[in-house]
């Protein structure tokens, strides 16, 4: 459909792609969309206003585009090159999913069937780059922004929302400190920050081990040594005693190491009833081959955070020995046959695997057209209005209706108990959102 | 007499004015100051803004003004830094860390954080020239100390370590958004403050090259030996260049961390940073007083048009942005500011085979 | 064999005090008291290490011991040698140590045309010079491997597992990239020293405008050191395909590392890379066993700069080549 590019009008650079998500969409969608798109364009055509308008006080954004609301843009700023991408790509794929799904089902209802166009950009998990994204995506007609995976980059990224007076909802940043306390009006995250991951580690996994009549008193951390590992170290330090385990060794990892020897040494000399690994993929990778290479398994191996093991493909590069980890990490709900008919979509698309972090890009996708549709305006300040009232149920993670309180975090964000079994990552804890029984 | 002829006349008589320099400097932060207005001007339905919005300005000034600094002690007396991130990242660190954990002033801590480079610079200097580093060894000298500061930072607790800091509030310090708080709402003001510290930058550079420590920071680069033996005292001279350099260095990073609002090990001491910094003045022209200003007005568009222009395909506009690098160290290994004296040599060459052949 | 539960390294307790930086070493000086078993096994573990990151540094102190070039794009030569053993294993079935002298073989073309095409030309520019161009080269290499592979992490298909030998656990893949690393250096070493050429590159070495005066092609010297450098850069990354996954940026660490080598061992010298090397591997493995976090990383950049304040030409002198 022409219009997705109308609005990136020609003299304006053209940093972003117009994605493939509306044309896709056309293509699969069928009439139902045809529909929509003949009825929107001219009807709804009063409803939002000037809608790039009302933010775009910035002076480099000048003739806002005239348009009728038969189109909502998500801006997506990701890093889609650069050392981070292999993740962030995904999760711009996962955002334009979720806009190519609601325009099959007929577009935004309360804007008579208005389609969900994505736009990217592309931040390359620079800090530098955050902000001037955001402002691009906004001079391109976004209504509403959604990033960044990396912290800095989404402290920058988010700053420039706030300002704009844009919503912002937060696709995948850990760092606390990018809500809290910072006064923020504009900007939301569904997913757990990196110390509610902790903590739910701390209330979930021992409770799941203890249940199964294990024993853990003890505990051997192993993380990644930047600010993402070592925010989850501090939680931990806090959390575990208060569940009587009490952490008897830590060894950190240099990003891009090349073994975990000396670690898992360090970890078999302590001999803790478990190992909390908090790591990128890579990392767990490496701890799991160390452990076999010393073939050394503490009683319970598991994980915080970890995007290890609730990655399919790293599970299966590491094999057999992967079956028992326990990992609490932000997850896909497989109770909902939703999630299992968004996996398959998603890997029809792109060839890319749906992991947590890209389900959870796609629930902040899901989140922003939920609070466009219940707005049923384009308005950045109605969208926001929205988003504040929001209780969105019907998600594909494995966490309650997605809730905002005043700083923006999720008062249902969770991190659930994940069990590597038959190498394959499932939910086993909470029960209402286990598909399998733990197996301790 | 040609028309061409005249001007250039005339612009040498103006050049030898003693006012010459002030009106140049005039001139250059004038067209600076400008700058957000211009790009936003029309021309037949193009702006400028499409290709250098104020965000990229910001940031072309930033890098301006650090190479500038660098400058000073790499491009005047010829020891090539290659660890100024050390000092930029002191420089944040020093900053965030006491307006955040003591409530003092950003300013108060930028000077703080200018002073502790300074002497990091003097300590890097003092070993390095004791020792008679040159050449690529002092360079990995500078880089070893500059990837020290990002280790031990991110395993000390004291200052967070690998989390970093997150910019306080102006209440948090008893100030309101303004100059004093050294925060703003929105960009134009951050712009104007750069272009501020550049000013100040590039004025001490001019008066340090206009004066007898100029003098002997070009002996010392030429030839040290040289220079010692007419009775330079290259040591004390190579540490005033450190020192100063490191100095300014470090204000910049409180600037990056006031305006980026968050900084961690990996992002102020980052590998990069350390090329980030002096990529500009190497490619204007290391040793000149434009080059600094001048090289990154080109280095960072140039990414920046790389990046917005070869969107469709992720990564490639850094192969643009290295292959940019390849061309103009091979062309231009003078850098772009000895373009106009290149061509003019070239002018006279062709107009000299024609009076020849007349 | 029994845990060895023995000695347990004191915890990294957040919170200052002298003690978090004496008490490691108490606690290392005790575990060598008592003859701690674990000792044995670090000491292998660093000796593998070491020997993974002398292959490293081989290329990069040939380049800069013979063409006084420091070479950025180093790294990311590694990496072209790990996407080359990994394509010819995935794709042609080929077992990956045959692909190793495969990702020799692409990494000497692919040296030889970036020193044509970059070095070359700013041989003698100032330094700062060649150090940018290489840096564009890395730009270049890293985001091609990137658009043509996707940014997503490699593994080549081979668990290779670990032996023990008395007690100490030897993981075969950083074993066998040990023995490489080995072979290579000594392999290298034979044709410097036997062989017509590498006399003449040895010359080049040592004195640059001798080596002319005396009819060496300095020129040809020149690009094929950048190439030899580069294939060892091949063989190195090739073998770290055997036991790491990777991705297009997975060069940077092994940078930083290979520099500090280069100048522990001292310039141009292949035993030196190698002891630089262990001692490289030898800090990082009990520096990471007894010290917090990664404070060893700290420890080996002291080391790199008093060595570069005291000894510059390295513990090996530049001697020999």
């Amino acid at each position: 459909m022409g219009k997705t590019l109308k609005s990136s009008t020609s003299n304006r650079r053209r940093f972003l792609k117009a994605t493939g998500a509306s044309v896709a969409a056309l293509t699969l969608a069928g009439c139902a969309s045809d529909d929509a798109g003949n009825g929107g364009g001219d009807s709804g055509g009063d409803s939002g206003g000037d809608s790039g308008g009302s933010g775009g006080d910035t002076g480099t954004t000048t003739g806002t585009p005239e348009q009728s609301v038969d189109e909502v843009i998500i801006g997506s700023n990701h890093p889609l090159s650069g050392s981070l991408a292999a993740t962030g790509v995904g999760m711009s794929n996962a955002i334009k999913l979720a806009a190519m799904r609601k325009n099959e089902e007929g577009g935004i209802e309360s804007l008579d069937g208005a389609e969900v166009t994505v736009i990217e950009g592309d931040n390359q998990g620079a800090q530098e780059l955050g902000g001037q994204v955001s402002e691009e995506l906004l001079s391109e007609g976004a209504h509403v922004l959604t990033g960044c995976y990396s912290s800095p980059v989404t402290t920058a990224a988010t700053q420039v929302a706030e300002r704009q007076g844009v919503p912002f909802v937060i696709s995948i940043a850990a760092a606390d400190n990018i809500l809290q306390g910072r006064d923020f009006n504009y900007v939301y995250r569904p997913q757990p920050p990196a110390r509610r991951l902790a903590s739910d580690y701390a209330d979930l996994v021992p409770s799941v081990i203890r249940d199964g009549g294990g024993t853990i008193d003890t505990a051997g951390l192993f993380y990644i040594n930047n600010s993402y590992g070592q925010a989850i170290r501090d939680s931990l330090r806090e959390f575990l005693p208060e569940q009587n385990v009490e952490i008897v060794e830590e060894t950190a990892i240099e990003f891009g190491a090349s073994n975990a020897n000396t670690q898992v040494s360090r970890l078999r000399s302590a001999d803790p009833d478990t190992i909390i690994a908090t790591t990128y993929v890579a990392g767990g990778v490496l701890l799991a081959q160390a452990l076999q290479d010393q073939d050394y398994r503490p009683p319970y191996l598991t994980a915080s955070a970890s995007a290890t093991f609730t990655d399919d493909d790293a599970v299966s590069d590491i094999g057999e020995f992967a079956n028992g980890v326990l990992d609490n990490n932000y997850a896909l709900n497989p109770t909902v046959d939703k999630t299992a008919e968004v996996r398959s979509q998603f890997l029809d698309n792109y060839d890319q695997e749906f992991s947590a972090s890209v389900g959870m890009a796609y629930t902040a996708a899901e989140v922003i057209i939920q609070a466009v549709e219940e707005a049923g305006s384009v308005e950045p300040d109605d969208i926001n209005e929205a988003l504040k009232g929001l209780s969105y149920e019907d998600h594909i993670s494995a966490m309650g209706a997605i809730e905002f309180d005043d700083q923006g975090e999720n008062v249902n964000a969770l991190g659930p108990v994940n069990q590597v079994q038959d190498l394959s990552v499932k939910v086993v804890y909470p029960e209402e959102y286990a598909e399998a029984d733990p197996q301790v | 007499m040609s028309a061409i002829e005249t001007v250039r006349d005339r612009y040498r008589t103006f050049d030898d004015q003693r006012y010459a320099p002030l009106v140049k400097g005039v001139a250059l932060f004038g067209l600076l100051a400008a700058l957000p207005t211009i790009i936003e001007i029309d021309v037949a339905g193009m702006e400028l803004a499409a290709l250098l919005s104020l965000k990229v300005l910001i940031l072309t000034v930033i890098y301006a003004y650090t190479a500038q600094a660098w400058n000073i002690m790499s491009g005047y007396t010829g020891q090539f830094s290659f660890g100024h991130a050390a000092f930029f990242g002191i420089g944040a660190y020093a900053t965030q860390a006491l307006v955040v954990d003591a409530a003092v002033n950003p300013w108060i801590g930028m000077l703080v954080g200018g002073v502790l480079a300074g002497g990091y610079g003097l300590i890097i200097g003092a070993l390095s020239f004791r020792f008679k580093l040159q050449g690529h060894y002092f360079a990995l000298a500078t880089l070893a100390f500059a990837e020290l500061l990002r280790f031990v930072v991110t395993n000390m607790s004291e200052l967070r370590g690998a989390n970093g800091y997150f910019k306080a509030f102006p209440r948090d310090y008893g100030a309101e958004y303004g100059l004093v708080a050294f925060q703003f709402q929105n960009d134009l003001p951050y712009y104007y403050l750069i272009v501020g510290f550049l000013l100040v930058v590039t004025l001490v550079s001019w008066l340090i090259k206009n004066s007898w420590v100029g003098l002997y920071f070009f002996a010392i680069r030429e030839d040290e030996r040289a220079a010692a033996s007419v009775g330079v005292p290259s040591f004390r001279y190579k540490l005033i260049g450190v020192a100063v350099s490191a100095f300014f260095t470090a204000l910049g990073g409180a600037y990056w961390s006031m305006y980026f609002n968050t900084i961690r090990p990996d992002t102020v001491f980052a590998l990069f940073k350390n090329v980030e910094l002096l990529l500009p003045a190497v490619v204007g022209g290391p040793g000149t007083l434009l080059g600094p200003i001048v090289g990154s007005f080109i280095v960072t568009p140039v990414s920046e048009i790389a990046r917005t222009t070869f969107s469709d395909i992720n990564g490639l506009d850094r192969i643009i942005y290295g292959a940019f690098l390849v061309a103009i160290v091979i062309y231009s290994p003078r850098g772009v500011v000895s373009w106009p004296s290149q061509a003019r040599a070239l002018w006279e060459r062709v107009r000299g085979d024609e009076e020849v052949n007349e | 064999m029994g845990h060895l539960v023995t000695s347990v390294a004191p915890l990294p307790l957040q919170g200052g005090g002298l003690g978090r930086f004496i008490d490691p070493f108490v606690q290392f000086l005790t575990d060598i008291t008592n003859l701690e078993p674990v000792l044995l096994q670090l000491l292998a573990f660093g000796l593998l290490l070491g020997g993974v990151y002398a292959l490293t540094a081989l290329g990069l102190t040939m380049i800069f011991g013979v063409m006084d070039v420091i070479n950025f794009a180093h790294g990311v030569f590694l990496v072209v040698g790990m996407y080359s053993v990994w394509l010819v294993s995935e794709m042609a079935g080929i077992s990956p140590f045959l692909g190793i002298p495969i990702a020799a073989a692409v990494l000497f073309v692919l040296g030889v045309v970036v020193h044509v095409l970059t070095v070359e030309p700013i041989i003698e520019a100032p330094q700062q010079n060649q150090l940018i161009a290489t840096l564009g080269v890395l730009f270049i290499i890293q985001s091609a491997i990137e658009i043509v592979f996707t940014p997503d992490p490699q593994q080549v298909e081979l668990s290779l597992g670990s032996i023990q030998v008395g007690g100490v656990f030897i993981p075969l893949g950083q074993f066998y990239a040990l023995v490489i690393a080995l072979g290579t250096m000594l392999a290298v070493r034979a044709f410097l020293n036997r062989t017509d050429l590498g006399r003449k590159i040895r010359g080049t070495a040592d004195n640059r405008d001798g080596a002319r005066y005396v009819g060496i092609n300095v020129r040809r010297i020149n690009y094929l050191t950048f190439g030899i450098g580069a294939a060892l850069a091949g063989v190195a990354g090739g073998s770290i395909a055997l036991f790491q996954r990777f991705d297009p940026f997975t060069g940077e660490t092994y940078l930083i590392n290979a520099f500090v080598i280069v100048i522990l061992g001292g310039l141009g010298s292949f035993p030196g890379a190698f002891v630089g090397g262990l001692i490289v591997g030898m800090i990082q493995v009990f520096g990471g066993y007894y010290l917090p976090g990664t404070t060893a990383q700290v420890l080996i950049f002291l080391l790199f700069i008093g060595t570069l304040l005291v000894k510059p030409e390295g513990l090996f002198g530049g001697a020999e080549a």
